[in-house]
């Protein structure tokens, strides 16, 4: 069960004068458990790209089959599919509209035909999960709530369908550092005790480095890069030259190199280093 | 889903059309739809077929984008041509079944009916179709501009529709936004009877609603901060200039117009040849 995507092509309005070409001959693999980040420019085709998962977008040439399901069919099962990939958009706030939090997140449960009782329970998991008080919040309106609030009910919205894949575009977008903090430890949490596949698309290099363990890049339509984060930043002229940051922690690393620290592969945490540093020391604990 | 909607949609090429003043273009718009208005014969319509024709062709928009703004009145256009074949009720009766009865003056009266509305919405999106919304307003604007001195408030009324014409795309991105999110959650807009479908839009209505009313504020914000006043006098960053291209595109229309009217108002003398008004 996983996600492969062979010979994907996307052209946006076609025959017209605002032709576009979003996707081109993307090819790929995506295990269960995994947490990718797929990263680029703005207009590099990530968006088109993740919306083909939960067929959003329809597949205009190639084939895409996500757990077992044929997305290149036109006649798939969507409800199967969009509940199987569950997906949050950028500003995933902005779409919510119940007069209640319990009312917003049973939506989508709801439209998969759940019976109530299922709902119930997956609604107030689904809210304690994102870290908020079932108790205190179910009866508020989701537009009391302040804005970190609102993205995690609206991120409640979706893992009440309890997907196999969570996509997220940007989640961490506009928010403090402690939202992005909690978002990303949530994040995180999902992909490592429940196994949800995570792919996340992300601009900010040092939150991709951090957590995920495969990075796609992006360009043009096309994938360029399908590595692991210490690899792809250990390239660092080719990093910059696509117009894209280096994270600390890598340009960090990639300075120890260069200058013959001979750091261990795959460190990549401010603990990791300082282990692999104190080891070559020679073992004292500084 | 809302791509599709071409209606209107501006075609960027480079052509004489495109390059002409838009407060010109919007007064032959206005006299073209006056002018359809004192066409009775299918003789009018070929001539003012040629008239379009060699609009269109100058304008090089594709044919296709044109004819393809009348899929929006298809529905209006059909319903008019059935009233009016049964309605009418002159002429020769060429066939009669229970109580309908359609009549030659029908079929014609039909036909010169949606003749007159396929032209007249050909018409208006060509000129949709080759000028800018920004240009459009502000041609409105400077058109309008006499009637500020009976304290008519053109620069609001310009203001306030440069501002519905410049959201209207955002609008549209929101509400597709919107509606994608609602579908990753399981929402079906597609299936289930009148009430059900209704009961769809909700979530995609308020959320829509919420934003809309988040960005009114943001703008006027951003209008008040930059010390924004309507009532003082503005200048234009694009100045509008009528050119020779407008006195060439003025003229030919002319030619076509007035013998239009000429037509028209010789109906009485002139009605002895008759295939000028078949």
């Amino acid at each position: 069960m996983s996600i492969v995507v062979k010979d994907l092509n996307y052209v946006y309005n076609p025959k017209s004068p605002f032709e576009t070409r979003a996707l081109h001959n993307v090819n790929l693999t995506i295990e269960d458990g995994e947490f990718v980040a797929i990263v680029g420019h703005t207009g590099s085709g990530k968006s088109t790209f993740v919306q083909h998962l939960n067929a959003l977008i329809r597949v205009q040439s190639g084939s895409l089959v996500v757990n077992g399901i044929n997305l290149h069919d036109k006649k798939c099962d969507l409800k199967k599919v969009r509940s199987l990939v569950g997906m949050v958009f950028q500003y995933p706030e902005n779409q919510l509209f119940a007069d209640t939090v319990a009312q917003d997140v049973e939506f989508g449960p709801k439209n998969m035909g759940m019976s109530q009782e299922e709902i119930d329970v997956c609604v107030k998991n689904a809210v304690e999960l994102v870290g908020l008080d079932w108790e205190t919040v179910k009866n508020k309106s989701p537009f009391e709530l302040s804005g970190g609030e609102k993205r995690r009910v609206a991120l409640a919205g979706v893992l009440a369908m309890q997907p196999k894949v969570l996509v997220l575009d940007e989640p961490t977008a506009g928010l403090d550092p402690v939202g992005k903090h909690e978002i990303l430890t949530l994040v995180k949490k999902l992909n490592e005790e429940q196994g949800v596949t995570v792919i996340m698309v992300s601009h900010d290099m040092n939150e991709v480095y951090e957590n995920a363990r495969r990075i796609i890049v992006m360009k043009d339509g096309a994938v360029v890069y399908d590595t692991t984060p210490e690899d792809l930043f250990a390239l660092e002229d080719e990093i910059v030259k696509m117009n894209l940051e280096v994270p600390y922690m890598a340009q960090f690393c990639n300075y120890l190199r260069k200058h013959h620290v001979k750091l261990p592969k795959g460190v990549r945490t401010v603990d990791e280093v300082l282990k692999a540093v104190n080891a070559l020391k020679g073992g004292s604990n500084v | 889903m809302f791509r599709d909607v071409t209606f209107g949609q501006y075609y960027p090429v480079d052509s004489f059309v495109h390059r002409m003043d838009a407060r010109a273009k919007l007064i032959l718009a206005v006299l073209y739809l006056v002018g359809i208005f004192f066409i009775n014969s299918f003789v009018g319509f070929a001539w003012l077929t040629i008239f379009l024709l060699t609009a269109i062709f100058v304008s090089k928009v594709p044919l296709k984008s044109v004819i393809k703004s009348i899929k929006g009145i298809l529905v209006l256009l059909i319903f008019t041509a059935i009233l009016n074949v049964f309605f009418t009720q002159e002429g020769n009766l060429l066939l009669s079944w229970w109580i309908f009865k359609i009549y030659d003056e029908g079929l014609k009266f039909a036909a010169k009916m949606m003749l007159r509305l396929t032209y007249l919405v050909m018409g208006t999106s060509l000129l949709t179709l080759t000028t800018t919304a920004v240009d459009l307003t502000h041609a409105i604007e400077s058109l309008l501009k006499p009637l500020s001195y009976i304290k008519f408030p053109v620069h609001e009324l310009a203001l306030i529709m440069s501002l519905t014409l410049s959201f209207i795309p955002s609008l549209i991105e929101e509400t597709d936004r919107i509606i994608r999110a609602q579908k990753a959650r399981g929402a079906d807009f597609d299936t289930g009877g009148i009430g059900q479908r209704v009961k769809a839009f909700v979530p995609i209505l308020i959320p829509l609603l919420v934003s809309s009313f988040r960005r009114a504020e943001e703008l006027a914000f951003a209008m008040n901060s930059r010390c924004y006043e309507g009532s003082t006098k503005r200048t234009q960053f694009r100045v509008q200039k009528f050119s020779w291209r407008d006195v060439v595109g003025v003229l030919f229309q002319l030619v076509f117009f007035v013998a239009i009217f000429v037509v028209f108002a010789m109906q009485d003398s002139w009605a002895h040849v008759s295939w000028l008004y078949f």
